[in-house]
Order: C-alpha cells, then structure tokens, then sequence
C-alpha cells in the first residue's frame, strides 16, 4: 500500500472517524505488530490480546491527533505495551507448548517444516531482541528498510547494519546447532 | 546464506512466528470495528481510492502551507525592512537607529540625478535642523552638546553639498540649473521662515548654534541666487528668448523680497517689545546699559528705510540685469542684518537684567519666608522676554 494511500486513511480517521479506513489500516498492519509481539511475549494468546490492544490505543490516539506514520505508531504502542505487559507478568505458568500444538493451522503444518521451523524459532527468540525484531520484520513481514527504520526510530542505514549483523549472528546459531546453512 | 533468508521465509506462515488465517484475522477485526464502532460516524463516501478532499487536504499540506510560510515571512522580512526603515525616520542622533536613516538618505542620493541632488540635499538639511530642536527640546535628560554640535555640523554640510551640486549644475551649463538653483533657494528660504519662527517661538537667547545656523543658511541662500543668476546670464547670452529661467529667477527674486519685507515687519516688532519690556521694568533696568528712546526710534527709522530700495531693484530686474536687482537687494539685507544685530544687542541686556532681579527677588524670598511681597514681577513669566533661566 503506498505511503500516499496510508496518509488518506490517517486523514480520514483524524477528520472523520471513519472506522472502515481504520479497519483497511487495520489489514495492512496487524500481521506486522501480531509477528512482533508474538516474539516478545512468552505466549501467542498474549501476542494476539496485545494486538487488539495496539489498535485500540492507535484509534483513540489517532482520532484526536494528525499523526504523520501510522506504522511507526503502532510499533511504538507496541513497544509500550510489551514494556507495561513485563511489568505486570508473574512468570507463574510454564510456556505451553500444548497451546501451540493445538491451534489450527499447526495440524496442517508437515512435521518435517514443523521441526525445521520450531528449530529456527527458537534460534530467534534466543537472538538479541534489536537483531530479532528486524529479522521478523524484513523476512516474515516482508518490510522494506524504509519501514522498518520508521517502525524501530532509527536511520535506514542503522537497519541495514543491523540486518546484516542479525543474519550473520542467526546463521552462526543454526549452524552451531545444526551445522547446516555455512 | 540464502538458505536462511528463505527459511526464515517460510516462517511466514508458521502459527507459532504469529501467522493467523484469513478468517481469523477478519474476526479479529471485526472485534476491533465492533470496539471502536460506537465511536465511528457512519461516513457516506466511505473511501474513494483518492478523494478529491484529501488531496485538497494534501496539497494543503504539502504545498500551500510552505508557500504561506515562505510568503510569511517574505512579508514579515520586508515589513520588518519597512517599519525599521520608517521607525528610523523619527530617529535623533544618538540613537541606534539613526544610522539607518542617514544610509536611507545616502541610497536616496545615490539614486537622484544631480539637480535633484542637490533639491534632497537641501531635503536632508530640513531634516537636520529638526533633529538640532528636537535634541534641545528633549524634556527627559540632558542634551549631549556633542550631538547638538553634529548636528549643526550635518545641516551645515547638507546645505554645502546642495550648493555645491548646483555649482557642478552651472559648470556643466545644464539647461536646468536655474529651475534647480530657483527650488533650492526657494527651500532655504523656507528653512530661513522656520528658523525664525522657532527663535521667535522659544524667545530664549539666540545660543551660538543657533546663529550660526542662521548664517550659514543665509549663506546658501545667497550661493543659490548667485547661480541662478549666473545661468540666467549664460543663458541670456545663449538664448535671449529664454522665458523658462526668467520665470525661475522672477521667482527667486520676488521670495527674496517676499523674506526681506517679512524680516523688516519682524524687527519693527521687535523694537515694540522693546519698548514695552523698557517701560515695565522701568524700576529694575535702571542700571542696565540701554538705548534712549531716541536711539530707539532712530532704529525704527532705519528698519523702515531699509526696504527702500526694493522698487529701485524691480525696475532694475526688469530691464534683465538680475545682477544689479540683487545686489540691490543684498544692500537691503545687509542693512537688515546691521540693525538686528543691534537690537539682538539690546534684547540680552534687558534678559541679563530682569534675571538677575529676578534672582535676587528669589533669594529675598527665602531668606523672609513669612514676607509676601514683589508683586511687581508678576507678569514676568509671561513676559516679552521670558529667560531660559526661570523657565523650570
């Protein structure tokens, strides 16, 4: 979706509320900010509540105010609400792998790309969070560079540099582990 | 390396890397749309791809909005020229925008052909001459003798660089020397009215500035009418049908007379007052070096002499020799000029001696507290001849 396009929907839920080009906002971003939040917190339901709440908060935020990037905004709530998720957790229960099995789409997954792909999550999540987070957003949300420098505040060129870091990092953990991928 | 890229691809439909089906994202939303939807106006033209109102909003915001900025401040720039400028106008010497002023008044001359030169010059002089009694009517601190000095100097300058264009006007035998020479001298003479009417207004003593403002301004005013006359004659000789310069210099001629009568009728009045003051203070000038009623009339008698050979210089004017009609004219203002310095003479004694009774008056005053008498002087504040010295 062009960046023109983004700033028509912005205007028309600043000046008329309109739910419907919130709602096409709403498509565009919230794959992005549920695959940024699911590597964030311990669970995919977490990841999906907090989602919600990114929007809810990005609705009331950009009703009263004219905001220049929707995208970065809603990384930034994110990022904020992860931060406030952390200061109320109680690590009481164990990361449920039971819960991951069970939902849908997982039963139509072959178990060979499941094990190959639980094996690659996990080498993510053990990543430094900066390098995940833009793994995650360059590969699995398919954001340029432009974006995803606007989504973290930094400069396109910072991203590059991390990218490049990131990678290189997540091909020395695979092959450690796997000894494939050199 | 590219193995890894699409690995981590792949991911992206992987639950657990935060995939979701369509329809579950569509509930999601749904939620979303049913939480925020009390809130959302039902808008008719939901979302055309790019409406007409956007891009008004949009170009609003990308190129109206820099171009009033641009233009805001193009005219807060300009303005802010303006008003500095004319704020400048009403500023003294000394203050800190008087230098804007006088490169305002240079950029002017710099612009101006040589006769108008020398008309701005004379311009400027005008200027000078309001700053020097603006500077010595200042309520508020004292005057900088410093700046009232160069101010005179700079009234002084003007009217020399107005004299001296008019010379480079008759060195380059200009067609329009004498009209130029004519609006110079008629200018001067203007600044002479003004000057004699603010000594007349302040009734103080003629201070050292003062006079020699007056001379130099009656210096230049003869400067003026000897190049008029000048290129009348140059052009007498060149084109004897030259009706244009005779004008001008009719006109000269007659605002030369016009200022001589005007001063004789000035000094008449003076001698009155003279003799009026003499008679109230009667008791108190007896000391004082003054003239004899004779004396006096024998003043008057010259003042009204004085203008006698005015219609001899007309008839002479008229037979075109302009150089003898203000030579003759010249006579008159010098035997003006002998008599007012006599009366001015006279005129400082009298101040010198009512303020010094007055002074004593005072210091009588203080030292018998309970005594209330001198109801002579009286009238002395609203005297003829009022001092600068009980002006409080």
């Amino acid at each position: 979706m062009s960046s023109l396009r983004q700033k028509f929907l912005t205007f028309r839920v600043y000046r008329h509320r309109d739910a419907s080009a919130y709602g096409q906002l709403y498509d565009l971003h919230a794959d992005r900010i549920r695959r940024f939040l699911v590597f964030k917190v311990p669970r995919r339901e977490d990841a999906d509540e907090l989602t919600s709440e990114v929007f809810l908060r990005g609705w009331e935020y950009m009703t009263t105010s004219n905001v220049e990037n929707s995208g970065a905004l809603f990384f930034r709530i994110a990022r904020n609400l992860v931060a406030d998720f952390y200061r109320k957790y109680h690590p009481t229960e164990e990361i449920d792998a039971a819960s991951e099995v069970a939902s849908r789409e997982s039963v139509q997954e072959t178990v060979a790309t499941k094990i190959a792909s639980d094996d690659l999550i996990d080498q993510l999540r053990g990543l430094k969070e900066e390098y995940r987070d833009v793994l995650v957003m360059r590969y699995l949300s398919e954001m340029n560079v432009g974006e995803i420098a606007s989504a973290i505040e930094k400069t396109p060129n910072a991203v590059r540099v991390l990218l490049h870091r990131a990678t290189k990092m997540l091909r020395a953990r695979t092959s450690n582990t796997s000894g494939d991928d050199v | 390396m590219s193995n890894l890229r699409q690995q981590l691809k792949a991911l992206k439909n992987s639950s657990q890397a935060g995939a979701v089906s369509r329809s579950e994202h569509e509930a999601q939303k749904a939620k979303l749309l049913l939480a925020i939807g009390h809130e959302a106006q039902v808008v008719p033209a939901a979302v055309e791809p790019v409406s007409p109102v956007y891009f008004k909003w949009y170009l609003r915001n990308l190129v109206s909005r820099p171009i009033a900025i641009s233009a805001a401040g193009f005219v807060l720039l300009t303005s802010g020229w303006m008003t500095t400028v004319s704020a400048a106008a009403d500023s003294l010497p000394g203050d800190t925008l008087y230098s804007i002023k006088l490169v305002t008044e240079r950029a002017q001359l710099q612009l101006a052909s040589l006769d108008r030169k020398a008309v701005l010059h004379t311009e400027f002089a005008e200027r000078r001459l309001d700053e020097v009694s603006a500077l010595q009517g200042q309520v508020t601190g004292t005057v900088d003798p410093e700046l009232v000095r160069e101010a005179v100097d700079a009234y002084k300058s003007e009217l020399a660089s107005a004299n001296a264009n008019l010379a480079q006007l008759q060195a380059s035998n200009e067609s329009v020397t004498v009209e130029a020479a004519g609006d110079v001298q008629e200018r001067i003479s203007a600044l002479e009215v003004k000057i004699d009417a603010a000594v007349n207004d302040t009734q103080s003593t003629v201070t050292a500035e003062v006079r020699e403002v007056q001379e130099s301004t009656r210096a230049a005013s003869d400067a003026a009418v000897d190049v008029a006359v000048e290129a009348a004659e140059q052009e007498d000789v060149a084109a004897p049908d030259s009706e244009q310069s005779r004008a001008k210099l009719e006109e000269v001629f007659h605002r030369e007379i016009g200022t001589l009568h005007g001063r004789q009728a000035f000094d008449l009045h003076r001698v009155e007052t003279i003799k009026a003051t003499m008679a109230e203070y009667a008791g108190v000038l007896n000391g004082a070096l003054l003239p004899t009623s004779d004396a006096l009339s024998l003043l008057r008698r010259n003042i009204d002499q004085a203008t006698e050979a005015v219609p001899d210089a007309m008839k002479v004017f008229t037979k075109n020799d302009y150089r003898g009609a203000f030579d003759l004219l010249r006579d008159v203002d010098a035997d003006l000029l002998a008599v007012e310095a006599a009366l001015a003479e006279i005129e400082i004694n009298i101040i010198t001696a009512v303020s010094t009774y007055q002074q004593d008056q005072a210091a009588e005053d203080e030292s018998n507290p309970g005594y209330t008498s001198a109801p002579e002087p009286t009238e002395e504040t609203s005297g003829p001849f009022q001092s600068p010295l009980n002006q409080e």
